[in-house]
């Protein structure tokens, strides 16, 4: 793996705060509140696993500071600035600008090429293809797919692919990389891969924030996060390079 | 996201152009049914504008020249010659038959006429009798060759072009005396008199006769064919309808197959504005494509119809706009779909 300067190129004195949030929403007739009241504090430059079962919310979580959904109570913030409660155009830019996201399933444009794929939201963000084409380019080629720069998604490795939709999560340089069971679909040799890359990731001061069944990842963190199904989650003191990782934050 | 959109189109362009086939068949007959419409109008406008006259003499309360089974004694073209402001009038002799099966128009003309049209005298010009039968280019016989017109045979002298009407159907042109004789049992009638000049106003006062304008006349022509062009508009949207739908359908579908693509774009900051754009431009694309694989599928089919079939410009135009607006309407139950993507979809967890 060709470790560089481009993906430790930054420092984010951006500080994510959630505070008592709580999410709930609707299945056929229920409704579902995954957590509730759950405040986490996580500093540029920290690496912080989510943990737990599955409908635990560890994915719910991961939406909302991405974004992607509106929590019933509670707000989130990034440096300050309020990510609950933003819409329309601001939600845009927050998505574009301030979060980077590799999907569990890397969800890569099947009839796009590796290098298209993680031009696409720097494209979005304003910057012409061929400038999108070229900072992609160097992203690829660090992660080391500088052969697979023109293959399209079904033509790449699960590895290979997690390395694009990584690629892709920081094209924009964002202050948070959001990672949703990243090494679900890969093999060992990958995990250990695509381990060091989210952790070079993190040492560069961007808040790297992972939703993982797998334990492995444990050793990069530098806070896990335990949560529990559908139970109200306590709030860590959280303290970046904390020396006990492993905090309970539901009962 | 045009880009994005077009990288489709190429990823899935088996599919597209399976689509892109469908649609240019109905789009493609769509402007067949447009060049059959015009040719029907085009036969009308050659017939009108071959005699070149002012004024149309019809029997009293009939619809026109074309639609009339009611005569007039010739007779009555000395009172209209008379007439000061009238420079010439020709009687004309418009009959139906069947020739080898086929229906055929036989038209009576009056050879001295100054009215006989050009293409007319050029013809009698030629042949060494000037009374043989002169026939349009759809008719089955061609130059020299003998058919039988109610029992009497006939050798072909000269041949004509676009002179075909009603469906083109062939025209046989014969001088008034024997058309009167082989159709009409020897009497002295005429469809209509046509009149260059102007006609007194009594004239149409007269209790036996009535005056026509061209544009009486295109009507009474139109008339004829209004079932039709009516029922050639009636399949020509029907054909639209499907095109759109075949589109719509695709359109549809590889927005439902794409649904984490678009909720992932969504989740990097995409607006439904241009996801929107990026599938409207896809469904232009291939609606597009399909009306210009409609041309050659036209012209791949118009030589099975039998008779000529002329695109005018005017139809490749209503075909361009047409396709634009079929492939907006397509797409929009794709639009609605896309803009009701939850970007929350994108962590979903099978790869």
């Amino acid at each position: 793996m060709n470790t560089n300067h481009d993906l430790n190129r930054n420092t984010h004195p951006n500080r994510l705060v959630i505070d008592r949030l709580t999410v709930a929403y609707q299945a056929a007739a229920d409704t579902v509140v995954p957590f509730e009241h759950f405040s986490l504090t996580v500093e540029p430059g920290e690496l912080v696993l989510l943990h737990g079962p599955s409908g635990c919310g560890k994915t719910t979580l991961l939406s909302a500071i991405g974004g992607l959904l509106t929590p019933r109570a509670g707000t989130i913030t990034l440096g300050g600035l309020p990510i609950t409660g933003a819409a329309g155009k601001r939600l845009l830019r927050h998505r574009r600008d301030n979060v980077g996201i590799v999907f569990q399933a890397f969800n890569l444009v099947p009839s796009l090429t590796a290098v298209e794929n993680v031009a696409v939201p720097m494209r979005v963000a304003g910057a012409s293809w061929r400038a999108a084409k070229q900072r992609a380019t160097e992203l690829l080629t660090q992660l080391g797919l500088d052969h697979r720069l023109q293959h399209r998604p079904a033509q790449l490795s699960g590895g290979q692919q997690q390395r694009v939709a990584i690629a892709r999560a920081l094209v924009n340089d964002p202050p948070v990389i959001l990672a949703d069971e990243p090494t679900a679909h890969l093999d060992h040799s990958q995990i250990e891969n695509v381990r060091s890359i989210l952790r070079q990731i993190a040492d560069a001061g961007r808040i790297v924030v992972i939703s993982t069944h797998d334990d492995r990842l444990t050793e990069v963190a530098d806070r896990v996060v335990r949560m529990g199904a559908g139970t109200p989650a306590v709030a860590p003191a959280a303290v970046a390079g904390e020396a006990a990782k492993d905090e309970l934050v539901s009962a | 996201m045009i880009h994005v959109s077009l990288r489709d189109l190429q990823w899935r362009r088996r599919r597209y152009v399976i689509v892109v086939l469908v649609a240019s068949l109905a789009f493609g007959l769509a402007l067949l049914m447009s060049g059959v419409a015009h040719r029907l109008t085009q036969e009308g406008d050659d017939m009108l504008a071959l005699f070149g006259a002012d004024r149309w003499v019809v029997p009293e309360s009939v619809g026109g020249p074309f639609s009339t089974t009611q005569l007039l004694p010739t007779g009555e073209l000395d009172s209209l010659t008379a007439q000061s402001g009238v420079t010439a009038a020709s009687p004309i002799l418009i009959g139906r038959t069947m020739i080898d099966g086929i229906g055929t128009n036989v038209i009576g003309y009056d050879s001295a006429s100054p009215m006989l049209p050009a293409k007319l005298a050029d013809a009698r010009a030629s042949m060494a009798d000037p009374d043989a039968p002169i026939v349009d280019e759809l008719f089955e016989h061609g130059l020299g060759d003998v058919f039988e017109l109610n029992g009497h045979r006939l050798r072909v002298g000269a041949e004509v072009s676009d002179t075909a009407f009603y469906f083109s159907m062939p025209t046989v042109w014969l001088p008034l005396p024997t058309v009167q004789d082989y159709l009409f049992a020897g009497q002295d009638v005429a469809t209509a008199i046509v009149v260059q000049g102007s006609l007194s106003p009594a004239t149409g006062d007269s209790p036996v006769l009535d005056v026509l304008t061209n544009a009486d006349a295109q009507a009474d022509y139109d008339r004829v064919l209004g079932a039709t062009s009516d029922t050639l508009g009636i399949i020509n949207t029907l054909l639209w309808l499907m095109a759109t739908g075949v589109v719509a359908a695709i359109v549809y579908v590889s927005v439902l197959e794409r649904s984490r693509d678009f909720a992932t774009l969504k989740a990097v900051g995409v607006s439904n504005r241009s996801l929107v754009g990026g599938l409207l431009t896809q469904s232009a694309a291939l609606s597009l494509a399909s009306a210009v694989a409609a041309v050659g599928v036209a012209k791949a089919l118009s030589p099975s119809f039998g008779f000529p079939v002329t695109m005018p410009t005017a139809a490749y135009v209503q075909l361009l706009v047409v396709a634009l607006v079929v492939g907006v309407l397509a797409s929009l139950v794709g639009v609605r779909k896309i803009t009701h993507i939850d970007p929350a979809l994108a962590f979903g967890g099978a790869a």
